[in-house]
């Protein structure tokens, strides 16, 4: 198996910008052209993506100036709806963030879109929120396969009203339709059926939502009350989030490493729970400061910590990783849900920790951590889970050498997060 | 393929009546259907009685194509099968009817060019994994093995040695195939 091994780090200091995530940026997009007044997005992430939504606004005649390194995007809004002349049509790539949303925006503007995606959209089912819009009014007939992309969708005769959609799809469906029925005359109700998956998501769209002027009833994730005849309103300039759980590693890296580490595409204002870890290790000595695109951190007397984590089970794991170095005992409680991961990842912290010489004791839903004199050399099995792999780099911060087995388990939601992490470090 | 004999047999033991359901469609039929309601097809699985061949797909890319791919898209008509997997869900896509592999074969020549494009050795996808993410997975051409891909870019990982094993270790799940 491949491994990498991370010699010992006597600091970490500098600067890290954290790309805006793709979702984001594809909804701030969107909303940002359905918007009264001009929006500057800033920290938007190039990708393809984000080029299919943008080509596929500009074709709907909306203005977008972008910097050479997209940091910065001037979107010209359209006060509402987009006006068509006749029939348009889309190639929108293998973007599902674009796709999704976009589908549902058009089904409320009158004119013919034909929407295709490449090879691959055209074996991703879109059936559940097509099925959803047809409900509603719209006509949509598929090219070739039912529920599959390419379709044709006849537009601007949902009114609003009614409509069921399973809580078991994907959250970006119903983040489609939460985007797109405030615009519709008539109020909407949307009812889930099913339990409802990826809560923090919605939670994220309803407050980009908010952001953005417009107003969704959240009530308990099983309906949702969505007033009629809204209007978005820009909020001026709008910052794209980076990822919060992936940001926790260089902020307990800027208060392990003495700092100061800035991370720059996160602020103050972020909507993502994430951000709360912050709050954590300023109670362990961590020296924070938040602004409006950018958060810093700087190190101190770390100590441990009693602390109910329940509502930020990514970025406890990083504060697991950080009970190495503090002062006496840190107990994380109310983690039962490391244990329902694909990975048990309350095993794999603690078989972690131990190894890097830390006493440890597990119960069903709580960690407890006493520290280690010294840390001891370990080979860390990440169990194929990116967020072990990512929190244990944390340990070469000790005055040994850490081995992650299988480091490239992070290149699903981070890829170059070693050289991130090394860029930052002087060592022993 | 007995793996996926096996996994079918698992899958339609789940369901009380040994059907599996998908939205209906009077337009788009195919022979694995059993019967119709206002909404749904019940369907399962049932072996194409002529097998789909890859040799036009071979021909048009000259290369061989792995004996797994052809067993695995030529065994039966089914809608696309729905399990889970140690590391999330998965979803088997299978074919529905004729005219559904001659799309598959159109989207395989679209990846392969992709392919060639970026250097990178020739793959068949087989499977969706979890709704919000847009990596698949697919069998590797030359050896046989199961990859974790993203459109465009490398593949990721080698998820198992070969399509069986990793079909033996699916745990089938009942979830319709467009609640996606």
């Amino acid at each position: 198996m491949k491994s990498l091994t991370l010699n010992p780090i006597h600091r970490m200091q500098g600067e890290v910008t954290l790309p805006g995530s793709k979702s984001l940026s594809n909804r701030a997009l969107l909303l940002a052209a359905l918007s009264t007044g001009n929006t500057q997005l800033i920290n938007l992430l190039r990708s393809d993506d984000t080029e299919r939504m943008i080509s596929a606004l500009k074709l709907l005649g909306v203005g977008i100036q972008l910097s050479d390194d997209w940091l910065h995007c001037e979107v010209t809004g359209q006060e509402g709806l987009f006006h068509v002349q006749d029939k348009l049509a889309f190639n929108l790539g293998n973007a599902g963030t674009a796709i999704r949303p976009l589908a549902a925006v058009l089904s409320l503007v009158p004119g013919e879109f034909l929407i295709d995606g490449d090879e691959y959209m055209r074996e991703r089912p879109i059936g559940n929120l097509t099925d959803a819009l047809s409900q509603m009014g719209a006509e949509i007939s598929f090219g070739r396969k039912p529920g599959y992309p390419p379709f044709t969708l006849k537009g601007g005769q949902i009114a609003g009203g009614p409509v069921e959609l399973s809580g078991e799809i994907s959250s970006q469906f119903l983040t489609a339709l939460l985007m797109a029925l405030p615009l519709a005359s008539q109020n909407s109700v949307i009812q889930i059926t099913g339990d409802q998956v990826s809560k923090p998501y919605l939670d994220i769209t309803l407050g980009m939502l908010k952001t953005f002027g417009v107003s969704a009833t959240n009530r308990n994730y099983k309906s949702y009350d969505i007033p009629g005849g809204q209007q978005y309103l820009s909020p001026g300039d709008y910052l794209i989030e980076g990822d919060a759980s992936s940001a926790s590693y260089f902020y307990a890296a800027g208060a392990l490493g003495n700092g100061p580490v800035r991370v720059h595409g996160l602020g103050l204002d972020s909507v993502q729970g994430d951000y709360q870890f912050l709050d954590t290790i300023e109670a362990m000595g961590a020296r924070v400061t938040r602004e409006k695109t950018w958060t810093e951190v700087s190190g101190g007397d770390l100590h441990g910590i009693d602390v109910d984590l329940n509502h930020i089970p990514d970025a406890a794991m990083t504060v697991a990783a950080m009970a190495l170095f503090a002062k006496g005992r840190t107990v994380i409680r109310n983690v039962y849900n490391w244990r329902v991961k694909e990975t048990d990842r309350m095993h794999a912290m603690s078989e972690g920790l131990t190894r890097l010489g830390a006493t440890v004791e597990t119960t069903p839903d709580t960690i407890i951590i006493d520290p280690p004199e010294t840390i001891s050399p370990a080979e860390i099995d990440t169990y194929g889970d990116h967020r072990i792999a990512m929190c244990f780099s944390l340990a070469a911060l000790g005055e040994a050498p850490v081995t992650i087995l299988d480091p490239d388990c992070t290149k699903k939601t981070f890829p170059d997060y070693f050289d991130v992490f090394r860029s930052l470090a002087t060592y022993t | 393929m007995q793996a996926l004999d096996n996994f079918i047999e698992r899958a339609l033991s789940l369901s009380g009546n040994g059907l599996l359901t998908s939205s209906h469609d009077p337009d788009w039929r195919s022979p694995c259907e059993q019967y119709q309601d206002e909404d749904l097809t019940f369907w399962r699985p049932e072996r194409q009685s002529s097998p789909v061949t890859f040799s036009g797909l071979a021909h048009a890319l000259e290369l061989d194509i792995h004996p797994d791919i052809t067993r695995y898209y030529s065994a039966y008509w089914s809608g696309a099968l729905q399990a889970n997997s140690d590391e999330g869900p998965v979803s088997l896509i299978q074919l529905w009817n004729e005219e559904d592999f001659d799309r598959l074969i159109a989207n395989l020549i679209g990846h392969a060019m992709a392919k060639q494009k970026k250097k990178q050795a020739f793959t068949v996808f087989f499977a969706n994994t979890e709704p919000d993410s847009e990596m698949f997975l697919s069998i590797d051409n030359s050896s046989g093995a199961v990859l974790l891909e993203e459109a465009g870019k490398a593949p990721l990982r080698e998820v198992e040695s070969d399509i069986s094993t990793f079909l033996e270790r699916l745990k089938p799940d009942l979830r319709q195939p467009d609640l996606y």
